[in-house]
């Protein structure tokens, strides 16, 4: 059942998004692709949820302090922010990349560390998003001033939930072939998202500043 | 060990954010870091029921529950109305935002913490007041520069008074904010050898008003970002800061 490559279900199986491709990539952790029905998902998916409603719950219900931790080298907790969000945003795009070329679809680059590069560069990216939660969190809360404050928040903390649910579903064997890319493919999404409401709207707003 | 390596990341992640919280909450300055004077009002004010008839002045400077007795007004709902329960009570804490209007049709804004009064006057063009003082038992008593003096009552609800600058005088009314997010945000800096003081208010339905004085003159303010504290006046970015009520210190 470990043997099973990723991608390599020739025979019955008629999931929606595998494509059967002629060399797959090495996979990382080879989850059978023969899902083992969607309860597998359920505990992921049950605790990213409640890490998602959690974070909104204490950003809205948390007074805001409008005060933080503040890293040095920067003008202010808003620049440090919408740094350590652009470093993660670019750490993503590198998720999406690496993610790709494990999933052999780009083309016959498919080196045998992207499994790696992907592991390394989703851990960077999560833990620069960490501090940026923290910040928003703690000192600005659950905003809903306008659209951009609002979807910000929600997707803010849908992020992390999804992220939740990405690492539960990891190690779980028997996972669907979709789950994975689905999973980091909704992850991408929203970071993107949390990222155009905040750094790439601060940058347009007030220019590039450190 | 490839099993447990995203619980690891998840666990790391934590843990981050756990000490990143800790630090923040230390970072944060106290809810009201009164003077002497200031924490027998406040003790006087938060002081429970059992107890209403200290008098301010006899409260002892180490009065040790003093901090526990306002740490709870610090977090307690803003604008709840005294429940059902201690409606009869002489109690008569109030900590809160309050905004409104006066009768000259400026606005103003109101945050009480703690025993600690804050307030700004501005109409948006020209006229802004920086008050500071006390709320004692409800009551205001607050003075800015040049003399302004800002007398009146606050209650859960509502809040009203006047305000007095040399020969002017006013009347205000105003109401308090549902949420305990800041309504007022202070911006001093030097920028291009020019001295920056601006304030802002936020009104509870979204809307804001400031005036920014760039080296003595008064401008209007531009929208401040209610997340960021950033506006940009002429061409320098600004950042301004929630205003907490703090002890009379030059304001």
């Amino acid at each position: 059942m470990a043997e099973h490559r990723r991608g390599g279900a020739h025979a019955g199986y008629d999931g929606p998004a595998v494509q059967v491709l002629p060399e797959p990539a090495p996979a990382r952790s080879a989850p059978a692709p023969r899902a083992a029905g969607p309860t597998t998902l359920f505990v992921p998916l049950l605790v990213g949820a409640a890490v998602a409603v959690a974070l909104g719950v204490y950003g809205r219900t948390h007074t805001p302090t409008g005060i933080a931790v503040n890293v040095a080298g920067f003008s202010g907790p808003q620049t440090v922010k919408v740094w350590l969000g652009s470093a993660a945003a670019l750490f993503a795009v590198g998720q999406l990349l690496s993610a790709l070329a494990m999933w052999g679809r780009l083309g016959p680059f498919s080196p045998s560390w992207a499994g790696a590069a992907h592991r390394w560069s989703g851990r960077i990216a999560f833990l620069l998003a960490v501090p940026v939660a923290v910040h928003c969190l703690y000192a600005l809360g659950f905003a809903d001033h306008d659209l951009r404050t609002l979807a910000h928040s929600a997707l803010g903390c849908f992020f992390f939930g999804a992220f939740t649910t990405k690492m539960l579903a990891l190690p779980r064997p028997g996972l669907a072939g979709w789950t994975l890319p689905v999973l980091g493919g909704v992850l991408f999404t929203a970071l993107m998202g949390v990222w155009l409401t905040s750094s790439v709207w601060y940058f347009t707003t007030f220019g590039v500043h450190r | 060990m490839k099993r447990w390596t995203p619980m690891l990341t998840l666990l790391t992640g934590s843990g981050m954010a756990a000490v990143l919280f800790t630090m923040s909450a230390q970072a944060a300055p106290p809810a009201a870091q009164p003077d002497p004077g200031a924490a027998a009002t406040a003790s006087a004010s938060a002081a429970p029921p059992a107890a209403p008839a200290a008098p301010a002045g006899e409260a002892p400077a180490a009065d040790v529950p003093e901090p526990s007795a306002t740490r709870p007004a610090a977090t307690s709902p803003p604008a709840a109305p005294p429940g059902p329960g201690d409606a009869g009570t002489p109690e008569r804490r109030v900590d809160g935002n309050w905004t409104g209007r006066l009768d000259n049709g400026a606005t103003i804004a109101i945050s009480v913490e703690a025993g600690a009064a804050v307030a700004y006057v501005c109409d948006g063009t020209r006229l802004e007041i920086w008050l500071r003082g006390t709320a004692t038992d409800g009551d205001l008593a607050l003075t800015g520069k040049e003399g302004a003096r800002l007398t009146g009552t606050v209650e859960a609800g509502r809040a009203a008074g006047e305000l007095v600058v040399g020969e002017r005088r006013w009347r205000f009314t105003a109401t308090a904010t549902a949420e305990r997010a800041p309504v007022l945000y202070r911006a001093t800096a030097r920028v291009r050898d020019a001295g920056v003081d601006g304030g802002w208010i936020m009104r509870p339905d979204g809307t804001q008003i400031g005036v920014v004085t760039w080296n003595g003159e008064p401008v209007a303010a531009p929208p401040l970002d209610p997340a960021f504290g950033t506006t940009i006046v002429r061409g320098v970015r600004i950042t301004a800061e929630p205003v907490i009520p703090g002890p009379v210190a030059g304001g």
